[in-house]
Formats: C-alpha cells, sequence, structure tokens
C-alpha cells in the first residue's frame, strides 16, 4: 500500500468535533501523519462554512456533535448540495455505544467509520486503506461527478476484474447507478447474486427497491420485512415499506411505519416531514405536532429549511388551541405564533408564504376566541392577497374560510363567485370549495343577517345612528339580505341626513338600497313605511 | 418518570470515551516532544503500556455492554484483516514483546464485526501470553462458500487434556473464562445462511496451541 504521509500532504482537510481537546487532538494526530492543510470545526454550522468555501478532499468527523447537527447530517446535506465532490473522503469516528447512531440513506454512507477510542496505529492503517481505495475509485467518482452513468458502469466492471478484493464495494456503486438509469431487472439480478453468496444489507434493500420499481409490491414488503428483523436499525427499509403502503393506499400503516423510522433514528429531517405530512393527512395531530416541530428543530440551519413545516407546524398545533385558557392551549397558540413570526421573519420576501403564515395566525386567534384579533390579522392576510399576483386556488380557498371564521361573509361570497370562475381547481380545491359552500348555505346567512338587523334596530333606537348605519351596510353586503334589512337601512340613512345633513354619497347608497327593493305591493305589511321613505328621499334631494 | 440509568450509563461511557482519546492523544504530544530525552523514555513507555491495556479494557467494556445487550447485532462489513491485526500485534508487540508471523495475503478482506473480532484476537493473545507463548503464526484460509478462517499457532505449552476433550465450552470456568466466553460470544455473533461463527481448539503435533476462529 502507498504511504500514508505521501498520500495526505497536498490534500486540504477538515477536522470536525464537538470537543476543544479532541479538535486539537486529531488536527494533531493527522499532521503527525502528514497532513500539511487541517483546518477544524467545532460544530455543523462552522463545518458547513468550511464546505461551502473549500474545496475538501478529506473530511473527518465525530458522528456526536452535541446539540446541533450530528456529523451524519453534516454529510448527507454535503453529499446533498454537491458541496463535496464523489472524490471527497468523508471518515465518520463513532463512539459504540451512541443507540440512535445508524446509518444514513444509501447515497450518504461515509467512506469509513472509526470507533472511538483509537490510537494513531488505528487511524494510520484506516486512513491508508481507505485513501487507497478511494484512490483506485477514483475515475468512477470523477465520473460520478460529471453525472456521466454509462461511464460509471463501464469502469465498474473493469476495476471488478482488475481489483477483485473491491468487488463489493463496486458492485455496490454499480447497482445504485443501474437504479438511477431505471434498469431495475439489471439491478435485480446484480443484487440476486449478491445475495446467493451472502446477505449483505445494503443488496437486500437494493433489491427492495428494484421490486417496489417494478410494482411488485408484496415481493418487495417480504424482503423489507427479513432485513429488517435481521438488521432491525436499517430504517431506510422503513422508508421503502411506508411507500409500499402508500402504494396501497394504507395511509395508517404508513404513518406508523415511519413512527418505526423515527424511533431509530429520530434525527433525519426529510423522514420527519413526510410522517408529519403523513400524520395530518390521517389527522393524528399529536403525532403530527411533534414530527413537524422536531422537523422545525432540525431544519431551522440546514439546507432542508422550508417554510412548510412552520406553517404545517402551527396547524398541527392548533387541534389543542381553545378559548379555555387551559395550559395545553396556551402552549400550543404561543408555539403555533412562535413558528408563525419565525415563517413570516425568515421568508418576508415570499408573499404567497408571509399569506399563509398570516391565515394560519388568524385561525389561531379564532381558535383561542379572540374574535376582534382574528378578525385584523384576517384583513392583513386579505390585503396581502391582493398583492399576489395569480393567487391560487388554494389560497383564495383558505382565505374564504379566515372570512367565514371572522364573520365577514360578504367578502366571503366575493372570493367564492371568484372561485366559481376558476376552471384550474384540483379535484381536492374543488371538493374543498363544495364542502366550505355547504357550510354557508343561504339559511346561515339569512340568520345572520337577521342577527346584525336586531343589533343595528337597538342602535337605531338609542339614537346612536352612525353605528345602526354601519350594522345596515354589513347586513346589506349579502345579496340575501332579506326586504326587511334592507327596508331598515333605508330608514337609518334617511333619518340620519334628515337629523344632520343629507350627502350626495349616502343618498347615492339609499337609491341604490331602493333599486335592489324594487316596488313593494300596497299589501306588503312594510309598504307604508317604504312609500314614506321614498318621499323623505326625494324632499332630501331637492335640499341638496 | 422512571429514571433512565441506560441514557445516563451511556452519557458516562461516551464522556469516558472523549477523555481517553484526549489521553491518547496527549501521550502522543508527550512522546513527540520527549525524543533524545533519554532519562523520561522509561516512565514514558510505562505510561503508554498502560493506558493502551486501559483503552483496551475500556472497548471490551463496552463490547461486553453490547453483546448483553437484548437487541444487539453484529455489525458485520467489509474489513481488510492486516487492517485489524496490525494495531494489535503493535501493542503486542510492545508490552510483551510478543513476536507475529503473518502468513496471509495482506490484501485479505472479508465481512466482519470488526470490535467484536478485536476481543476475539485480544483475549487469545492475552491468553497465549499468559500461558508463556511469544512466537505466534498466523494463517487464514479461504472455503470455496465464502466462509473462512484464522489459524492462530503459538509456540506455549498448549492446551491440556481436559480442555482439549471438552473443546472451547470448558474454558469458561479457568482464570480466564471471561475472555475465552467473549470469544467464542463474538465469534457466534457472525452468521451466514444459517450458518454461524465457532471456535476450534487443538495443540500442535510439534508444540503449543492452536486457535481456529471461523467465520461462516
Amino acid at each position: 500500500m502507498a504511504d500514508l504521509s505521501t498520500m495526505l500532504v497536498n490534500k486540504r482537510i477538515l477536522a470536525i468535533d464537538d470537543l476543544v481537546e479532541s479538535r486539537s487532538a486529531m488536527k494533531k494526530m493527522l499532521t503527525i501523519l502528514g497532513a500539511e492543510t487541517v483546518d477544524v470545526a467545532m460544530d455543523g454550522d462552522e463545518a458547513s462554512d468550511y464546505i461551502l468555501n473549500n474545496d475538501y478532499d478529506l473530511i473527518i468527523s465525530d458522528y456526536n456533535l452535541g446539540r446541533g447537527r450530528d456529523g451524519q447530517q453534516i454529510l448527507e446535506e454535503a453529499r446533498f448540495t454537491h458541496q463535496i465532490k464523489a472524490t471527497c473522503t468523508f471518515v465518520m469516528l463513532t463512539g459504540e455505544n451512541a443507540m440512535d447512531m445508524v446509518m444514513g440513506a444509501i447515497e450518504y454512507e461515509p467512506d469509513d467509520y472509526i470507533t472511538k477510542p483509537f490510537t494513531i496505529d488505528v487511524m494510520r492503517q484506516r486512513l491508508t486503506r481507505i485513501l487507497t481505495i478511494k484512490e483506485m475509485l477514483r475515475p468512477i467518482n470523477e465520473a460520478m461527478d460529471r453525472q456521466d452513468r454509462k461511464t460509471i458502469l463501464a469502469l465498474c466492471d473493469q476495476l471488478i476484474l482488475a481489483q477483485p478484493r473491491l468487488k463489493r464495494r463496486v458492485e455496490r456503486i454499480k447497482g445504485r447507478t443501474l437504479l438511477k438509469l431505471n434498469k431495475f431487472e439489471e439491478a435485480l439480478a446484480l443484487y440476486d447474486s449478491i445475495l446467493q453468496e451472502r446477505e449483505i444489507n445494503w443488496a437486500l434493500l437494493g433489491k427492495a427497491t428494484c421490486l417496489f420499481k417494478l410494482e411488485q409490491y408484496p415481493q418487495s414488503e417480504k424482503v423489507l420485512n427479513h432485513t429488517l428483523r435481521e438488521h432491525p436499525k436499517y430504517v431506510q427499509c422503513y422508508d421503502l415499506l411506508s411507500k409500499i403502503h402508500l402504494k396501497n393506499k394504507d395511509l395508517k400503516s404508513a404513518q406508523n411505519t415511519l413512527i418505526s423510522a423515527t424511533n431509530v433514528s429520530p434525527k433525519q429531517v426529510l423522514r420527519q416531514m413526510e410522517l408529519g405530512r403523513l400524520a395530518y393527512a390521517n389527522k393524528d395531530f399529536t403525532v403530527a405536532e411533534s414530527a413537524f416541530k422536531m422537523s422545525v428543530k432540525l431544519a431551522r440551519h440546514s439546507c432542508y429549511r422550508s417554510v412548510k413545516n412552520y406553517l404545517f407546524f402551527a396547524k398541527s398545533l392548533q387541534h389543542k388551541i381553545s378559548p379555555s385558557n387551559n395550559r395545553d392551549s396556551r402552549n400550543g397558540s404561543s408555539e403555533a405564533f412562535k413558528a408563525v413570526e419565525e415563517a413570516k421573519t425568515l421568508y418576508k420576501e415570499n408573499t404567497d408564504y408571509v399569506f399563509e403564515a398570516t391565515i394560519i395566525e388568524s385561525t389561531t386567534f379564532t381558535n383561542l376566541g379572540k374574535e376582534a384579533d382574528a378578525k385584523a390579522v384576517a384583513n392583513k392576510a386579505e390585503e396581502l392577497l391582493t398583492h399576489v399576483n395569480n393567487p391560487s386556488g388554494a389560497m383564495q380557498l383558505s382565505m374564504v374560510n379566515v372570512l367565514l371564521d371572522t364573520n365577514q361573509h360578504a367578502k366571503a361570497q366575493d372570493i367564492l363567485a371568484q372561485l366559481d370562475k376558476r376552471k384550474d381547481l384540483s379535484r381536492s380545491e374543488t371538493r374543498e370549495l363544495t364542502r366550505t359552500r355547504n357550510e354557508i348555505s343561504e339559511q346561515v346567512v339569512r340568520e345572520y343577517t337577521t342577527e346584525i338587523n336586531d343589533k343595528a334596530i337597538a342602535c337605531f333606537e338609542r339614537g346612536q345612528l352612525q353605528q345602526a348605519i354601519d350594522l345596515f351596510d354589513q347586513a346589506t353586503a349579502y345579496k340575501e339580505a332579506g326586504h326587511t334589512v334592507i327596508v331598515n337601512a333605508i330608514q337609518a340613512k334617511v333619518t340620519f341626513m334628515e337629523q344632520r345633513e343629507p350627502s350626495h354619497r349616502m343618498l347615492q347608497e339609499v337609491d341604490a338600497l331602493l333599486l335592489r327593493l324594487g316596488d313593494l305591493p300596497a299589501h306588503d305589511e312594510r309598504y307604508e313605511r317604504w312609500l314614506q321613505l321614498k318621499q323623505t328621499q326625494t324632499r332630501l334631494k331637492r335640499v341638496i | 418518570m422512571a429514571f433512565d440509568f441506560e441514557t445516563l450509563l451511556s452519557a458516562e461511557l461516551h464522556d469516558i470515551k472523549n477523555q481517553m482519546q484526549a489521553l491518547l492523544s496527549v501521550q502522543e504530544d508527550l512522546a513527540d516532544e520527549l525524543v533524545g530525552h533519554e532519562r523520561y523514555q522509561e516512565s514514558l513507555d510505562k505510561i503508554q503500556q498502560h493506558s493502551q491495556v486501559l483503552n483496551y479494557k475500556l472497548i471490551e467494556m463496552l463490547s461486553i455492554l453490547k453483546i448483553q445487550h437484548q437487541s444487539f447485532e453484529p455489525s458485520e462489513d467489509e474489513h481488510w484483516l492486516i487492517d485489524t491485526l496490525n494495531p494489535i500485534i503493535h501493542e503486542f508487540y510492545n508490552l510483551h514483546a510478543m513476536t507475529f508471523e503473518l502468513d496471509f495475503d495482506e490484501e485479505f478482506n472479508a465481512f466482519y464485526d470488526e470490535q467484536l473480532l478485536e476481543i476475539a484476537l485480544h483475549n487469545v493473545f492475552v491468553n497465549a501470553n499468559q500461558a508463556g507463548a511469544q512466537v505466534f503464526k498466523i494463517k487464514v484460509e479461504e472455503f470455496a462458500d465464502g466462509g473462512w478462517l484464522i489459524r492462530i499457532e503459538d509456540d506455549g505449552p498448549g492446551f491440556n487434556e481436559e480442555q482439549l476433550e471438552k473443546g472451547a465450552f470448558s474454558l469458561h470456568g479457568t482464570k480466564s473464562g471471561l475472555g475465552l466466553y467473549l470469544i467464542e460470544q463474538a465469534i457466534k455473533a457472525h452468521k451466514r445462511n444459517d450458518k454461524m461463527g465457532s471456535i476450534r481448539i487443538q495443540n500442535n503435533p510439534k508444540q503449543g496451541a492452536c486457535v481456529q476462529l471461523i467465520f461462516p
């Protein structure tokens, strides 16, 4: 094997450990072994900065980095965002008993693990080995960086012949590449041949993936269940199993499978997000809440950060928020407001997101029984919506629901009218629209306008004419408003102008109401009053 | 809420491991700085010897905790035997001046749980050393079905009749019982297609003991 110091001397190296002694020890050890350029980082954030600004050949990270992200997350992010090349070697240092030390996704596995505590002898031996292997795999990894998959396959076949001892490692890359090229039959044959010799966990998962892609769901499920019995910590099997349940339209099992996976590996953001979405769809808000809470926390400083996490978290908290002011409700609402605020701050440039966050904020106030706040925030959302170019059907629907929740039926009706004209609603949006419509039947609106009418009459009788007019305006805004309400509204305005002074605007408003009412028949109980009001209106017009 | 001793224990162990790692590293520094200062060398050697034993004992303890855990699964991965073996034989050479003759392809690699094999090898060497062996010969044999074995021969007195008769199991009751128990558990944990690992002990016709660690 090649000499380690020759291999290390020209390499740009990053060492990541949360403990200061371990960091300097690692740097020292690497220097003794021949390294010249070693950067050190103390946590995920610092490591990400270094990785973003440098082109590393070798990264050595402790798995457990204290409170922040762990080594696996750093690796996944760096590979996911292509900030490190396939030719870069990533070595993970692990303490043996870390119960939540699990393998990441196939493509995000480190090149090697070294178990702590280790002596310099062990480090020398392992680094020499892995760097030698990595060098032999260099052409393949370079092709990987170019995403030149055909070349990868050709090079794999050559290397298996030239270096039989690397057969398994190369076959693993080959299988992965065949999957990416959608050559599932070929990949399946490869995995089967490997499995005949030895049941290697990645080959089992590879086989299950092929069967899944070939839509042989029961067979895939069988392989996965077998793999999980043998390797209970191989969490990616749960992910695929969950997808099979989804294909079978068994959402509950899909959710439970992901719960098992998150119990083994709680720090994987994408899985927590998927679990949250499934649980939310299943209306299992307790599970959704904890999954989204975890997603928000884990993704906060990572490339997986998404506004959806914050918004879904706030939404999944609503089930415990009520006007009762109990502790659950207090905590729930304060967490929801916090999530909404964070989303608004982080994504302030994006009006769509701010709108969505504002909608949830209003709903939270409604659930707390704070009607005035809910309404004020709903109006903010309404304002935001006017700034959105081509708002989606979903946005309009959520606006309608919030307006209805804050008793602004007239405005809701306007948007519903726009929604009716849309031709681009998805099936679920159309269902939602029908549901919303059914909830606000004409009867409900009439009851509501009658209620406002009663309040307005009370104001009128106390001589609070302006308040009465405002309330009648609200009631008559509904096209369903009855004749009595319209006559009352006319009376309030006419009386106001008689007692104070007439105005063009109000006269026009009265005209519009009279037109809307049409001619009342003589036998109508409101006929006399209507006639008198018409005359007063005519007189007022002459005065002005 | 019930007190979670396991989490506590695991946190403590994590700490101890980090401390051990730091200690090993400070030693390396010291050794570096003391090059040429002969009068300190003897003490330094002793410190290094003790800390290596301590380090090994820690790994052994962790493995015992690991094996006794109900959900224990060996993590069999592909390793190069020479990488596992070299640090161990260096240590025994430094501590006890034991010598090793390696008679196998340096590129030999296989699937095994590296930590478990380390435990097994360590115990084999400690036991042999206690019996008085100094020179070791290590061979590897590969089988057509993918299985393989490591054969370790030494120049010690060999096993007595009773031990040979009862096989490895007989050794559980001896002073070094824990070690042999661990070797057996470590090797038996390796499984493949309904087969499991085993150990076999015998004496060489000329002299010394021969231990075979057989992997499926």
